[in-house]
């Protein structure tokens, strides 16, 4: 549909400026990036207060803190640090905890590692369930199936999810006894034979979804199946899967794509969280520990990796979006 | 519209209208039905959003005792000592209750409403800029975007230490890029009304015209906006505080009190149920308010999409995209999604 529309336009010239498009997109990307680290940066580096100082006991001397000081290279500019900063990260060395000396890049990727099963068992299957169901609603609006998906997407934005997530172990975990209350996974063996930790967390996280999936995919499917178009198409006779599937479902598909990397921010946020209510390795867990002992390179790796999600998230989700939206670009505004 | 020819009707129906040529006629369908419904809605909201506020505002003149101090035996059983019990420490569950709320939704009170007046004098300065300080305030608010306001509120207190200027200041900034297209939008649409512009010609600087003519227009999306921004500023102050990143622990608040009481649920659970019931009354009562506020404003009941008038108008655009502002809405605020809906 696409290609016809835009016969009128050569082709070579529309390849060009999707080109030129990705690439300014892929430009600004990469700037928004450089200005979340960089402003993550400043904010714990530009301080009144001296982490050297603070890392160490109350009873020190002048020298310690010095020696402190240069140890953790806190003795030159702020502005100087940061560059160097941006080079080692340019050369894949994003500096070493302050705390165990590690390799920031490899402790970051252990918990990458952990926080991928959560965020990517969440998005393979409630994802495609919390779809289909909101589309079932839409299709239905005001049945009870409709009615009770509304209520409980209701009730579980009322709660926060860390809280959601405190409920949920008191139930399953410390009257039934079910499910394991800490969700550490045992590093000698695969993920694959520990699946059972992972259930709470997976379960909170797909509850923190329903509300925004729910209600939006079932607006959109509501709205699209009143439409004057799709009237039309069942005055033709068309009806049932057809109608879904040619009809309503492309029409859909844009907020999906939309859809998409709203998802993966607000999953990225509360699986900082939920890792935290239940003691799971993962990135969320590092950034809570690397706080509380101001140990700052980790921090800082934790940032850009957060930012790095969100921008390519955004990202992606624009270009498909585009992609999807039929004959963008060509209609009469 | 069926409401008086004031300034505010005539720019609602202006500005929704003119909603990028995808209106709603909603108005003309203001039903007796859809009135009670949203009078209900703010009713229910109003007692549902009084009782945690009222905790927070006359707790600790209700608490029976110090929040801080030991009482007796850790993790007694509602009844033994007070009404709830003890917690690990052996103090009072329900005085750590009353006392906490002030914790809590004084820091988000106070982030909510600093946020809300960034975000309008970011608004309104944006509408009222060129295209370099459009670009430029489109490139910061992208890259606090790019920083998830839990992530903020880590960095800030990894740089700073806990306190609670820091979580408020944080928040704050955290809550503000998605407020700023709302309100500029809304005040380009603004501009261009006759009465805007006979102002402008009649010499009016812009604190004045904002002050005279901008603001009372922009009041009720301010309103409807900032019920919405309180809501998401409780749920990150407490999920702040779960993680630790709250003021420091004797401090009674209560995403920090759940956080503490988790080990210890089996034998005590009050700590943890009475601030998640608090905690849902709030977001309850404000998601009804909210509802009702913007109802009154679009002059409809409930969500746009659940009645049987917002057919769309134009079939061409029913393939389009949900409407672009509140998808930016909701992905400049990621946590809280029902934002998406307005």
């Amino acid at each position: 549909m696409h290609a016809q529309r835009a016969v009128p336009r050569r082709r070579a010239e529309l390849a060009f400026r999707h080109l030129a498009a990705g690439a300014r997109r892929l430009l600004g990307g990469v700037l928004v990036i450089a200005g979340a680290c960089a402003a993550v940066f400043l904010i714990m580096n530009w301080l009144p207060g001296d982490p050297a100082r603070q890392r160490l006991s109350l009873y020190t001397t002048p020298a310690a803190v010095a020696a402190e000081r240069s140890r953790l290279g806190l003795d030159r500019p702020v502005l100087g640090r940061l560059g160097d900063w941006f080079w080692h990260a340019l050369n894949g060395n994003l500096g070493y905890s302050w705390t165990s000396g590690q390799s920031v890049a490899h402790t970051l990727g252990q918990s990458i590692g952990n926080s991928a099963w959560l965020v990517g068992a969440t998005l393979v299957i409630a994802v495609p369930i919390l779809s289909a169901v909101a589309i079932a609603c839409g299709l239905r609006p005001g049945g009870i199936v409709d009615r009770a998906v509304l209520a409980v997407a209701a009730l579980t934005s009322a709660f926060p999810p860390f809280a959601i997530g405190v409920l949920l172990l008191l139930v399953f975990s410390a009257k039934l006894g079910v499910l394991p209350a800490i969700s550490s996974p045992d590093p000698t063996r695969p993920m694959l034979d520990q699946l059972d930790i992972l259930v709470l967390p997976v379960v909170v996280l797909s509850l923190t979804l329903v509300a925004l999936l729910v209600q939006v995919i079932r607006a959109q499917v509501i709205t699209v199946s009143r439409s004057a178009y799709v009237e039309a198409a069942r005055l033709r006779g068309i009806g049932g899967p057809a109608l879904l599937r040619r009809h309503i479902l492309p029409a859909v598909a844009p907020v999906l794509a939309q859809l998409a990397a709203i998802t993966v921010i607000v999953l990225a946020t509360e699986t900082v969280i939920v890792e935290v209510v239940f003691a799971y390795p993962g990135i969320g867990s590092l950034l809570q520990s690397a706080v509380a002992e101001q140990d700052l390179p980790v921090v800082q790796g934790v940032a850009l990796v957060l930012a790095t999600l969100v921008v390519v998230a955004l990202g992606l989700s624009g270009a498909l979006t585009t992609m999807l939206t039929p004959h963008h670009g060509e209609r009469p505004r | 519209m069926i409401r008086g020819s004031s300034s505010r009707s005539r720019a609602n129906s202006r500005s929704r209208s003119s909603d990028r040529g995808r209106g709603r006629r909603g108005g003309a369908r203001t039903g007796s039905r859809s009135r009670t419904g949203s009078r209900t809605a703010l009713i229910a909201g109003a007692v549902l959003t009084a009782i945690p506020i009222a905790v927070a505002l006359l707790g600790p003149l209700l608490a029976p005792h110090n929040p801080d101090a030991t009482l007796g035996r850790p993790l007694a059983g509602p009844g033994s000592v007070g009404l709830l019990g003890t917690d690990q420490l052996g103090r009072d569950v329900l005085s750590r209750v009353l006392y906490g709320g002030r914790t809590t939704l004084g820091i988000a009170l106070v982030a909510a409403l600093g946020a809300e007046l960034m975000g309008v004098a970011g608004g309104i300065a944006v509408a009222a800029s060129g295209r370099l300080a459009r670009a430029l305030t489109g490139y910061l608010s992208r890259v606090l975007l790019a920083i998830p306001g839990i992530l903020l509120l880590s960095v800030l207190v990894a740089g700073f230490g806990h306190s609670s200027l820091v979580m408020m200041v944080g928040a704050a900034l955290a809550l503000t890029p998605p407020l700023v297209p709302l309100i500029a939008t809304r005040t380009q649409t603004l501009i261009a009304e006759p009465f805007v512009e006979s102002a402008v010609l009649s010499g009016s600087t812009l604190p004045r015209l904002a002050r005279r003519e901008l603001l009372p227009n922009l009041a009720p999306i301010i309103a409807a906006d900032f019920v919405v921004r309180l809501l998401t500023s409780v749920f990150l102050i407490c999920a702040a505080g779960f993680i630790g990143l709250g003021p420091a622990p004797p401090t009674p608040e209560w995403g920090l009190m759940i956080a503490d009481a988790e080990a210890t649920m089996q034998q005590q659970p009050w700590p943890i149920i009475a601030p998640a019931l608090l905690l849902a009354c709030l977001a309850a009562g404000l998601m009804l308010l909210s509802h009702a506020f913007i109802a009154y404003r679009t002059g409809a009941s409930g969500s746009t999409a659940s009645r049987p008038g917002s057919s769309v108008q134009d079939p061409r655009r029913a393939g389009g995209q949900l409407s672009e502002e509140a998808l930016e809405q909701a992905a400049t605020d990621p946590l809280r999604p029902e934002q998406v809906l307005r």
